[in-house]
């Protein structure tokens, strides 16, 4: 049962009249991994989640959590899926506590089990502090903590979060970042939805990149770089200014002359993209060293989520501008 | 004044929406749909004669109370959400910080509402006009009755942007201001019943006054319409002192706005939640004496027991007037009020013992209005919002993550309405018992009355539940629920307030079978209802619109839950 993924999602499709909101989906996401859900408004990330969640009918296709399908045993799947969504849905004049006390009978959790389950969850998510404090008076900050709370109090097994970094402040981020790896330690299957990406890419192991109801990259965060990025860019620091154009020079040579080389004189640097592997850019160097080219530094610019997600989306654009063109 | 730029956004704002060009020109229709259903079949254009003058008075009645029935209807609406809608935007922060003045903004939003009124009187003038070419009306009563529905106008557009200043939410900012329209234009009627309790010059001449605050006084005054009760005869000039009183009271509330709208009124802080648990042992023990301890808002509550409905228990504690302690002051007032008006009504039946003055009838109508006003006034405040108001708040999205059935999640919401009604009907029935003790005959029409009292709030609770079921917007479920209740227990009432001129008395009788309150005041005698035979007619009525209700509600609360 373990090496079975605990989400699986297949040839998940969603249509509303004309418009096609989720276009033939296929993710799957293992026990205790946090997927990163990542893409542009619009993209089709909260119709897979409403359907994750029973929300939502797919068109066509199938989507199940630990063996449940999502469409037929929504009793089922309300108990093992927890989520949270972007909007907080707060009850004016509510106690955190008596917030957290309604959601919990209204999840059929026996009285002596509940007193409990709310004490843990507060404690987990560092609210246990604003127990008595009226929902409708908390900060930005405070709400997303009890949405947390909220969501884990049945203890599901799958967390799904909408934005949940979303408006907080640099510490209250740190302090979500720790709740999320800590749950995934508990064994918990996390997919987190951010527009944050830097603060996703900290705490996601697999990420998935969607634009216009499609998937378009799906894997470890390595996998995806190495995926996108067929390139890689280098880049080379000189001691003397003037040693720029030669080392430009050698890179033509070496590398070819369509590659594109970009001149720093100010920051004496030179960044180029190829797809030379490590014994070829070390052969370089070597070449550039020989020539009497004084190299201060050496290295591959590090590419990141942020890269990986706009990589995507130019391309979607540069698709949805030759189709435009060739209509 | 034009430039003022909240004019132009408010007024031209709401121009453009057509639910305002649909609710205008459905008011507009309706009130020429009872024109045309009145329209006397031998009217003559000019015609001059008595029988002439009758009819076209009779048909400017009808207009004059529709239209009448029309402003009561939407000149609260719109300014009753104006400046709350703009705090819980956030651009009433950005207003007051702009170089606009608290004085601009409000004339901005008053003229705004008004200019609503004045196109809604514009649209209904050939209406009007209509009596004026049958001749026998002159152009001056016409031009009163339009200086009375304008300056009612003012006066409810002033009292909707006072409580939208101070509320927190576009629904209790509604609720608030019908409340307080109920209170000017109906209930200042209700003292004068007591007349006999006032002797001398003096306390006839007080309780004029007190009538005179009231549009449907000054609409019937101007109009000649008499009743029974007398609400509406007079030798003094109630229509007049009514646009006194009109014009003073919109300015005291212009005053009054004008003194709260500043960026103070966004200075308030956010409530600690202080627990009376957590309080010291001495405030500890005064809390626990002061609210004998069950009552107190304060004390950390228990958790929610197996047995109860979790929706149910939700909406007491996240309502304010679900809370215990809440409950309580409303049940006293009743209480209270209840067992005044019983001595009122003692007092002033004892003084009229040699003038044929049948105080124990009257006292019977007065609590029957006074439960159905409560009825008319709390069902929609309290049950307008059970869904609209989930769904507002992103609330409805974790419902329908929950395990609740559909079923269960509108019965907790039902019932957390239903058990407030019965509270506070059951704390009305004292009044009833010097009924009964006068005259044991009387139990048996007490046990009727409270049937009709019983059916008409589960109407009005499953009336206002299916409308909030049907629309995202609690301020729009509020409108319109108060609208329809209004309508059914008001509107009807209007062909009672004009039997004989124009309408007959089988219309009459046919339009108050509908209406729960009249029904009550027939099976308790009151007087001017004693003619009609209402019940059981009135009863099955309720029972099967209810049950429609009821249907209505749980097929859409089906859907609702429903993934899409």
């Amino acid at each position: 049962m373990s090496d079975q993924p605990v989400v699986d999602v297949q040839n998940l499709t969603k249509r509303y009249g004309d418009f096609t909101a989720l276009d033939d989906l296929t993710i799957s996401l293992m026990r205790g991994r946090i997927l990163g859900f990542i893409g542009p408004n619009g993209a089709g990330k909260t119709t897979t989640i409403r359907i994750l969640v029973g929300l939502a009918r797919p068109t066509s296709g199938k989507a199940s959590i630990a063996g449940c399908d999502c469409t037929r045993d929504t009793t089922r799947i309300k108990r093992l899926v927890g989520y949270m969504p972007d909007t907080f849905g707060s009850y004016d004049n509510m106690r955190v506590r008596e917030y957290l006390d309604f959601f919990g009978a209204a999840y059929r959790i026996p009285r002596p089990v509940r007193t409990r389950r709310i004490e843990e969850v507060m404690e987990l998510c560092g609210a246990t502090w604003m127990k008595d404090r009226y929902v409708e008076a908390l900060s930005h900050g405070m709400k997303q903590r009890v949405g947390l709370c909220r969501t884990m109090l049945h203890d599901p097994e799958v967390l799904i979060l909408d934005e949940p970094a979303n408006g907080l402040d640099p510490t209250a981020r740190i302090e979500m970042r720790r709740i999320l790896l800590r749950l995934a330690e508990l064994g918990k299957t996390l997919i987190v939805t951010s527009h944050i990406l830097p603060e996703l890419s900290r705490i996601c192991d697999t990420v998935a990149i969607m634009t216009q109801g499609k998937l378009r990259a799906f894997g470890t965060l390595d996998q995806i770089m190495r995926s996108l990025r067929q390139q890689r860019m280098i880049e080379v620091q000189l001691v003397r200014a003037e040693q720029l154009p030669v080392m430009a020079q050698l890179l033509r040579d070496q590398v070819g002359s369509e590659t594109e080389v970009t001149i720093s004189e100010q920051e004496r640097e030179i960044r180029f993209s190829t797809a030379f592997d490590e014994t070829r850019l070390a052969a370089l160097l070597a070449g550039a060293v020989g020539r009497g080219i004084e190299v201060a530094q050496y290295r591959e610019v590090p590419v990141d989520l942020e890269d990986a997600f706009l990589s995507v989306t130019r391309a979607d654009e540069a698709r949805a501008r030759e189709e435009a063109s060739a209509g | 004044m034009i430039l003022n730029p909240v004019i132009q956004r408010e007024l031209v704002g709401t121009l453009r929406t057509p639910r305002t060009i649909i609710l205008m020109v459905l008011l507009v229709a309706v009130l020429g749909l009872v024109l045309v259903v009145r329209w006397p079949s031998d009217a003559q254009v000019s015609a001059v004669g008595e029988r002439s003058a009758a009819q076209a008075l009779d048909v400017l009645r009808v207009f004059g109370f529709g239209a009448l029935a029309a402003i009561l209807l939407m000149s609260p609406a719109f300014a009753a959400v104006s400046v709350v809608r703009e705090k819980q935007g956030g651009t009433l922060a950005l207003l007051l910080n702009s170089p606009l003045s608290p004085a601009a903004i409000y004339l901005g939003k008053l003229v705004a509402s008004m200019g609503l009124v004045v196109v809604l009187l514009a649209l209904m003038l050939p209406l009007g006009a209509a009596s004026f070419a049958m001749g026998g009306v002159s152009f001056g009563a016409i031009a009163g009755l339009y200086l009375v529905l304008i300056l009612a106008a003012l006066q409810y557009s002033t009292l909707g942007l006072w409580v939208s200043c101070h509320a927190s939410g576009s629904d209790s900012s509604l609720r608030l201001t019908y409340g307080g329209v109920l209170v000017l234009a109906v209930l200042s009627l209700g003292p004068h019943q007591f007349a006999g309790a006032f002797t001398g010059v003096f306390g006839s001449e007080v309780l004029d006054w007190i009538r005179s605050l009231s549009s449907i006084t000054a609409v019937g005054h101007l109009l000649g319409v008499e009743l029974g009760a007398g609400v509406m005869r007079s030798d003094a000039d109630l229509s007049g002192r009514f646009m006194i009183l009109a014009v003073i009271s919109s300015v005291v509330f212009a005053a009054l706005t004008l003194r709260r709208l500043s960026q103070r009124m966004l200075d308030t802080p956010r409530p600690t939640g202080k627990v009376t648990d957590d309080r010291s042992t001495s405030q500890q023990a005064f809390r626990r004496f002061l609210f004998l301890w069950f009552f107190d808002p304060s004390r950390r509550s228990e958790l929610i027991g197996p047995l109860v409905n979790p929706v149910m228990i939700k909406e007491f504690r996240s309502r304010r007037f679900g809370r215990s302690g809440w409950l309580l002051r409303m049940i006293a007032f009743c209480l209270v009020a209840s067992l005044g008006l019983m001595l009122l009504a003692s007092y002033s039946a004892g003084a009229h013992v040699a003038a044929e003055y049948r105080g124990i009838e009257r006292l019977g109508g007065i609590i029957v209005l006074l439960q159905t006003a409560l009825v008319v006034l709390l069902t929609p405040a309290l049950a307008a919002g059970l869904i609209s108001q989930e769904r507002e708040s992103g609330g409805w999205y974790l419902l329908q993550l929950t395990v609740l059935s559909p079923w269960r999640i509108v019965l907790g919401k039902l019932l957390s309405v239903g058990v407030v009604l019965l509270l506070i009907l059951v704390a009305t029935l004292p009044g009833y018992a010097v009924l009964v003790v006068a005259d044991l005959n009387r139990a048996l029409r007490v046990l009727d009355v409270v049937v009709t009292l019983s059916l008409t709030a589960l109407f009005a609770l499953l009336l206002s539940a299916t409308v909030s079921s049907l629309f995202k917007r609690t301020a729009t479920a509020t409108a319109v629920s108060y609208g329809a209740l209004v309508g059914l227990c008001g509107g009807t009432m209007l062909f009672w307030l004009a039997e004989g001129s124009p309408f007959n008395r089988s219309t009459v009788e046919t339009a108050l079978a509908f209406n729960p309150v009249a029904a009550a005041l027939q099976v308790i005698e009151s007087p001017g209802f004693t003619d009609y035979r209402l019940v059981p007619f009135n009863w099955w009525f309720l029972i099967f619109a209810s049950l429609g209700l009821l249907v209505i509600l749980t097929v859409r609360t089906w859907r609702l839950t429903r993934p899409q």
